[in-house]
């Protein structure tokens, strides 16, 4: 944990894609313990992650013979001697390896070599366990830090889970450990974060975390100078923590970036989206081969899997950077994609008509030269048009237009028309318990149904944001018919589901919404956050009666003249709406879309004091915006409204000492502009959020890397708060 | 030497490298005369290299040691033939103990730095990598090749082999075997037998010695092979029949040296050539990382080859420029002239003369001529006119150093090479190990090193040998000196505390502990020490879940249930992860947690997810457990939906059983609707109101299923049964999504929008109806757009044609 100075990284060219090599060496390495030959064990939870990180083929060449999954059931791995298990530190995963140890013991034949690397991390609860089981002395444990992923250059992810129902629904703060310490090997490449804001409970359990960690690394290094450990980072001015509970309405929503569609549509996981039926049949047998060299060990290696019986008319493909065309749409509004992809193929044609212009040996030659590319591109389109078809199939369907129009008026802070109230009538009615949600309960077997399938999530999801933008207009019958219609629909088991939402905010009985339990702020927190109060999702101390009705006037959440095909700001990734969490760190970094519009101008209204006699911070003649520059003062109001502790520390190494130190260190640091800023949302964020940063780094001239613990949508948020089925 | 009072041969002895400590060990397989000494001394004696008694490990003697060595760590490693393995440190700590898990007695062992070898009396072996981390694994196996005693045998520690695993060399036969974990190799030779093997400090050797064989006829000899046993590079066989090989060792990695039962030892060089030094007893040897340790009751000695800067300076008739430097300095001490001619005939060769000084210092054993070569080198830097000065005063301080770990009462006779060998913490822990506090504190600040280590080691230490004070005069002595130190917020407290826990000064661990910084570190202290509730405040300081998990685990298993519910309630966060844990376990556990802390409707939610239908569980089993929960649920007055919904539930079971068994278990419309689409609808009907299924609903789902089943008369009634609470558009757009025009055209003047008909019946391609309504509703718009899409119908386009004339007019 060194960081590295001078080098580099620390000018404006830094990488964070270095990551992934590291993560690779780290894997080889734990491969490389193991003599000879070797079985690999891999959580189901773990492959996509992996398959990011390295190729199949990789893990060949360092004796890997075998994928499988860890699953139920002894496990037959022939002749191989060597074991590796590469799972997360859970309970019950740990129960089933300790059940295939024994297994095989018992059965006689060769004896194995066990290996288990926890990811990310070695716990003593999982070590408990095992000698619990007793086979703790037949294993050799490890842990492999598979910290954040590098999916893109500006995006993290540590892949984990179902995070936001372990903190708020189970209390498990497990995950947060997980991101201090993915936070501390950035801090070790990069330098400190000089400062640190943020907001929500699990924010502040983050950033004490971080504090505690810092302590250990300047104290635990037993004679090593400390001075160069605390190195502040010349990359990134700051880190900006965005709990998901502070936010919880925007992945609700339907996205409507090319990106997000495809993720509501068919679902992406881990960066690649399977496609089934016709869609898959359009592109060619080519087509087929180029992805199936791309993808990694979830498709190839698994041997459990089984999706290799099917592949013939199924087809993985790869959704990063690397594809031009799909760089270029991506964060795009469905409303311009169409468009786009037919000037693309125009000017794709024009380049391909060229050969006929080629006259001399010099232009054929130069033709030959870029047509690997042009049939790159030209397979790519094929996918994307037919994507981009199924798509307006069904963002031209009755269904998809019936709730973005209930998901507006709630916006818009209105109440539903007598219509829209019949409609999620209807869909209650006409419910499909066992509908496919693709990207959560299982794959698309073909096309996507034109028509959004009643399933819960979707139910929930209406239900939600209506009771998190009615708030306390939110009448107990209404409530009470619904949460009938739900059981009815879905079955008794939804009691349950119901009962989660309601622990962890999402959808708020009115009566329970009543008694507001505030505990003081004026609280002694120096025991730590978890010891004195309960981390929650609503406010703790709202001036407001309705919160959310305050916040989209005062954060201006919702703007009317979006242009969605060449897009001024981030509320073209809803049409209309901009996240609150986006909305946040404009605050921080002093953005003018989140000062209210007046008819003397935008910027007029930013230096008129408000009601209270407080000003809102504004930039300074002469400053740029872009990167964190004061922390949050000046939005006390907006944050007062909004659940959670506020963060803002600095880490700077004058900090107590003297002031002089840290006004200079600001002075120095505000003239030389640390070029990023490292956004992490703590319980997942939406590609529309991912798309909003990146027109933020556009505007700004600087690069907000957002670090997520996994990408979610309004399905799979909700997935993991909604209880399964019983009958099986 | 405090170890001459004793008779060596009467002991086994064992010494570290590194200029270590030496134990004795009485040697219970030779018979002893009685004497002075106490014959049934079990214990082991420890003594500094310097022959200073350090220490002395009593040992029970009720189990026989099979071998004993120092690791790196200078901690005594001894293993019993029982198979337990003790593990004892200098500073007198408590022994740690582990066994190696062999049924079969251990007959002999072999050591590297963290590491063992044991032999069984079945002539198998077995290894542990790590003694810290004691995990035996056994060797291959040698069942097959190995039917008696190995004539000897040695082994390759892991940084040497090829497989990076430690690796067996026994003699067998006249054959050398080579084991390690995956098989067994014999190496086909037919020299043997060997009755001691040696592998050289790289690796690329082995000296492999016969005595008293037949093979030789009785003489001693010794063979330096290759470590692939295919060429020999040296021989030496000894001139006389009474030599004996009393130990053999390697000075550095090109010379063998024998130590014979006469007394005398020889070196056999690279090329078999031998030097013989004599003593008056066999000499003990030590393997040192660049020569040898000789000793025997009297005498102590190091043998290592002279440096090459050392021969430059020194060796006779030399011209080096370091040689020439050396001749200056002696003659400026006789005052003459000569000595300015020298100087200024080493010229350019100057720096290099200075490097060869200071070096050949560092490499010189006698202080003398360390003070001598560095004052010529001294010298030489004088006629420079650049001179970095770090080498020269590195050297002057590292020979400091040296000097004062040889001393006598230090008594760690190390070389150059060998302490810069190790990093400088190890010397600190290596005078801490024998309490020289003081000179470890002094060391630390003239090498201007953080002291932490030293006074958490001496505040254990204190700890230890205090049996009089109180816990509070304990506490102020201790306090005083940390307080002292610049770095005290840093020093680790928890080690101290620890230590004092264990002498049974709880109260000052206690307070000690409060100096920790890091919560996570006194987690596992304070659940040693009892305070359930202090670990777990602290546990949950840390932030960390694992170290809550951690606590709660152990509190789980070491309290009564109720006493471990009270601590883990205490606090909301250990509470929810108390049942995560529980849920993960599948523990019974959570539900008397529940019923403990009146959490009714969590302990029905508990019931009702483990309430799984299966063929197992019939359903009146599932109905009974509902039955149950719904009881526990009533307690909670609050939870009035939950009370209902989980009534309904059973009511809808008990139905669904009576429908048959594809029912059960499905949603209450779901139910509804598979009645329906079997056509039962006087079952449907009677489920509707069994269930007060509200009508909007009803219909809702009937109108769907009908629409499916394609029923159209039981459509028509149900339209017409009385006004739908829908209205008739669902019909419609069910009809319609149904791909049935007809019958959505039945229904389209039915809708409640008159303006929505025309673009119904358009939507289904029924121009002239759709014209018809337009015209009623005045809707030229779609007159116009009707008259678009019915081109393949001229007349009717011209009647629309001339109502929107009519209509324009008007």
């Amino acid at each position: 944990m060194r960081p590295v100075d001078k080098s580099p990284e620390s000018s404006n060219e830094f990488s964070i894609t270095q990551l992934r090599e590291i993560l690779r060496d780290e894997l080889i390495a734990i491969l490389d313990t193991i003599r000879g030959s070797k079985a690999l064990v891999l959580d189901k939870d773990l492959s996509g992650a992996l398959s990011i990180i390295v190729d199949f083929g990789v893990l060949k060449d360092h004796g890997v013979e075998k994928i499988f999954l860890l699953d139920d059931g002894p496990l037959d791995t022939g002749t191989i001697k060597g074991v590796l298990y590469l799972t997360l530190p859970h309970i019950r995963k740990m129960k089933l390896i300790a059940e295939q140890v024994r297994a095989s013991s018992q059965s006689g034949g060769v004896p194995k070599e066990y290996s288990l690397q926890l990811v990310p991390r070695r716990t003593l609860l999982c070590e408990r366990v095992l000698e619990e089981e007793g086979v703790l002395g037949d294993i050799t444990i490890g842990e492999y830090r598979m910290d954040f992923i590098p999916l893109e250059g500006d995006l993290l992810s540590l892949e984990l889970p179902s995070t936001f129902k372990e903190l708020y629904l189970d209390g498990d703060f497990s995950s947060i450990q997980h991101v201090a310490r993915a936070i501390m090997r950035l801090q070790g490449l990069y330098g400190f974060f000089p400062r640190i804001v943020g907001k929500g409970d699990f924010a502040q359990v983050l950033a004490d975390s971080l504090a505690r960690m810092r302590l250990e690394l300047v104290s635990g290094g037993t004679g090593g100078p400390s001075s160069g450990v605390l190195a502040m980072s010349t990359v990134f001015d700051s880190l900006v923590i965005i709990d998901r509970a502070v936010d919880m309405v925007t992945p609700l929503l339907t996205q409507l970036t090319y990106e997000g569609l495809i993720s509501e549509v068919y679902g992406i996981s881990n960066g690649s989206v399977t496609l089934g039926g016709v869609a898959a049949l359009a592109p060619s047998a080519a087509g087929t081969a180029t992805t199936a060299n791309t993808s990694g060990v979830g498709g190839s290696g698994a041997s459990g899997s089984g999706d290799s019986q099917s592949a013939g008319k199924r087809r993985r493909i790869m959704l990063n950077d690397s594809d031009t065309i799909y760089r270029e749409i991506r964060s795009m509004n469905f409303a311009g994609v169409g468009a786009l992809l037919s000037k693309i193929s125009r000017q794709l044609q024009d380049n391909y008509e060229s050969r006929h212009r080629a006259k001399t040996v010099q232009e054929i030659r130069s033709f030959v030269g870029k047509l690997g590319g042009l049939q790159a591109e030209h397979q790519s389109l094929k996918s994307h048009v037919s994507l981009a078809e199924s798509i307006m199939r069904r963002t031209q369907s009755d269904d998809f237009n019936a709730i973005l129009e209930i998901e507006q008026s709630l916006v818009g802070g209105n109440d539903l028309t007598k219509e829209q109230l019949a409609y999620i009538e209807k869909m209650l009615a006409l419910a499909d318990p066992n509908a496919i949600v693709p990207g959560v309960g299982g794959e698309l077997k073909e096309q996507p149904p034109v028509s959004i399938p009643n399933s819960i999530h979707k139910v929930l999801r209406v239900l939600c944001l209506y009771s998190l933008w009615r708030g306390p207009n939110f009448k107990q019958k209404t409530y009470d018919a619904w949460y009938e219609d739900v059981v009815a629909a879905f079955g008794h088991h939804q009691a349950i589901t119901l009962d989660n939402l309601e622990r962890v905010g999402l959808l708020s009985s009115p009566s329970s919404t009543a008694q507001i339990i505030s505990s003081g702020p004026g609280e002694s927190r120096a025991s730590g956050l978890l010891n004195s109060v309960a981390p929650s999702t609503k406010p703790r101390s709202p001036v407001h009666p309705n919160s959310i009705g305050f916040l989209r006037k005062a954060l201006n959440l919702i703007v009317s003249d979006v242009r969605e095909s060449n897009p001024d700001d981030a509320s073209y990734v809803y049409s209309g709406y901009a996240p609150i969490s986006i909305r946040l760190l404009q605050c921080l970094v002093r953005d003018p879309a989140v000062y209210p519009a007046n008819p003397s101008g935008r910027y007029a209204a930013l230096l008129r004091p408000l009601g209270d006699g407080r000003a809102r911070p504004a930039l300074a003649d002469g400053q740029s915006t872009g990167g964190v520059k004061g922390g949050w003062a000046g939005w006390e109001d907006v944050l007062n409204e909004l659940p959670g502790e506020t963060v803002d520390v600095s880490q700077s190494p004058g900090d107590g000492d003297s002031d002089v130190a840290v006004a200079d260190a600001m002075v120095r640091r505000l003239g030389e502009k640390a070029p990023a800023t490292l956004v992490v949302f703590l319980g997942g964020c939406t590609f529309t959020e991912i798309a909003a940063l990146r027109l933020l780094s556009q505007q700004h001239g600087h690069r907000y890397i957002a670090a997520t613990t996994q990408i979610i949508n309004g399905n799979s948020f909700l997935d993991s708060l909604i209880q399964k089925s019983m009958t099986n | 030497m405090q170890w001459a009072s004793q008779d060596l041969a009467r002991f086994r002895v064992c010494a570290s490298s590194f200029g270590g400590p030496i134990a004795l060990l009485r040697d219970d397989r030779l018979l002893h005369e009685a004497g002075p000494a106490p014959l049934l001394d079990s214990s082991i004696h420890v003594f500094s290299a310097s022959g200073l008694t350090i220490g002395k490990i009593e040992y029970d003697g009720l189990h026989h040691v099979a071998g004993f060595s120092w690791n790196s760590r200078e901690q005594l490693v001894c293993v019993q033939e029982d198979g337990t393995v003790r593990v004892f440190s200098l500073s007198g700590q408590e022994p740690a103990s582990f066994s190696l898990g062999t049924t079969a007695s251990i007959v002999d062992c072999r050591f590297w730095d963290q590491g063992l070898v044991a032999m069984t009396s079945e002539y198998r072996f077995v290894y542990v990598n790590d003694i810290g981390e004691p995990k035996p694994k056994f060797l291959a196996d040698t069942l097959s090749h190995i039917t008696e005693m190995p004539y000897s045998w040695a082994i390759v520690p892991p940084h040497l082999t090829l497989s990076h695993h430690v690796e067996v060399l026994a003699s067998v036969g006249k054959t050398i075997l080579s084991i390690d974990a995956a098989g067994v190799q014999d190496q086909l030779l037919d020299h043997g037998p060997y009755t001691h093997i040696s592998v050289s400090p790289n690796g690329r050797l082995a000296a492999l010695c016969s005595d008293h064989q037949q093979s030789t006829g009785g003489y001693l000899r010794i063979q330096v092979v290759s470590m692939d046993f295919q060429r020999s590079f040296s021989e030496y066989t000894s001139t006389s029949l009474d030599d004996r090989l009393f130990d053999i060792a390697w000075c550095g990695s090109d010379a063998a040296v024998a130590s014979l039962s006469t007394g005398d030892t020889l070196l056999v060089g690279p090329f078999g050539d031998t030097l013989t030094f004599s003593h008056d007893a066999p000499m003990h040897l030590v393997q040192e990382l660049d020569g040898v340790r000789l000793f025997n009751a009297l005498s102590h000695e190091f043998l290592s080859k002279v440096s090459e800067d050392a021969k430059s300076v020194f060796q006779i008739g030399s011209t080096s420029a370091a040689a020439l430097l050396f001749d200056a300095l002696d003659g400026i001490r006789l005052h003459s002239s000569r000595a300015d001619e020298t100087v200024r005939s080493i010229g350019d060769d100057m720096p290099q003369a200075v490097d060869t000084c200071i070096a050949a210092a560092g490499s010189e054993p006698n202080v003398e001529l360390q003070q001598s070569l560095l004052r010529a080198a001294s010298l030489g830097k004088s006629f420079l006119p650049v001179f970095a000065g770090d080498k020269l005063v590195d050297m002057c301080r590292s020979l400091r150093l040296v000097h004062c770990l040889s001393s006598y009462e230090v008594g760690i006779p190390v070389s150059l090479l060998q302490f810069q060998s190790l990093p400088f913490e190890e010397w600190i822990s290596r005078l801490l190990n024998r309490q020289q506090h003081r000179m470890a504190a002094a060391v630390c600040q003239y090498m201007e090193q953080p002291a932490d280590q030293v006074y958490v080691h001496w505040a254990c230490a204190k700890i230890r040998a205090s049996s009089t004070l109180d816990d509070d005069t304990l506490y102020r002595a201790l306090l005083d000196r940390l307080d002292s130190l610049p770095t005290a917020t840093i020093a680790s407290f928890v080690d101290i505390a620890e230590v004092a826990n264990h002498c049974g000064y709880q109260r000052l661990a206690i307070r000690l502990l409060g100096h920790e910084p890091r919560a996570a570190n006194q987690v596992p202290l304070l659940i040693s020490m009892n305070q359930d509730k202090a670990a777990m405040d602290a546990a949950i300081r840390s932030g960390d879940a694992d170290l809550v998990y951690f606590v709660i685990f152990h509190l789980f298993k070491a309290m009564a249930l109720g006493d471990f519910f009270q601590v883990v309630g205490r606090t909301q966060a250990a509470g929810r992860l108390f049942e995560r844990y529980c849920v993960d376990q599948s523990s019974p556990v959570l539900q008397d947690y529940y019923f403990q802390d009146d959490a009714f409707a969590k302990s029905a939610r508990l019931i009702v997810i483990d309430n799984k239908l299966t063929p197992q569980v019939e359903v009146p089993k599932v109905v009974a457990n509902l039955k149950v929960a719904l009881k526990i649920l009533h307690n909670d007055r609050t939870r009035t939906l939950e009370t209902a919904a989980m009534d309904l539930q059973i009511r809808l079971i008990q139905a669904q059983a009576q429908l048959g068994p594809e029912f059960v278990g499905l949603p209450l419309n779901e139910t509804l609707a598979q009645c329906l689409a079997k056509g039962e609808y006087a079952k449907a009907s009677k489920l509707r109101s069994d269930f007060k299924i509200p009508e909007r609903r009803y219909y809702w789902i009937k109108l769907h299923a009908l629409v499916v089943r394609r029923d159209w008369p039981e459509l028509a009634r149900l339209a017409n049964a009385k006004k739908s609470p829908i209205g008739y558009r669902p019909f419609v757009d069910e009809c319609i999504a149904a791909l049935q025009y007809q019958e959505a055209a039945k229904y389209i003047p039915r809708c409640e929008v008159a303006g929505d008909r025309p673009m119904l019946f358009l939507r289904i391609g029924f121009f002239r109806e759709a014209a018809q309504a337009a015209a009623s509703t005045k809707d030229i718009d779609m007159l116009r757009q009707i008259h678009g899409a019915s081109a393949r119908d001229p007349t009717l386009q011209h009647d629309i044609a001339q109502q929107i004339e009519q209509l324009s007019r008007s």
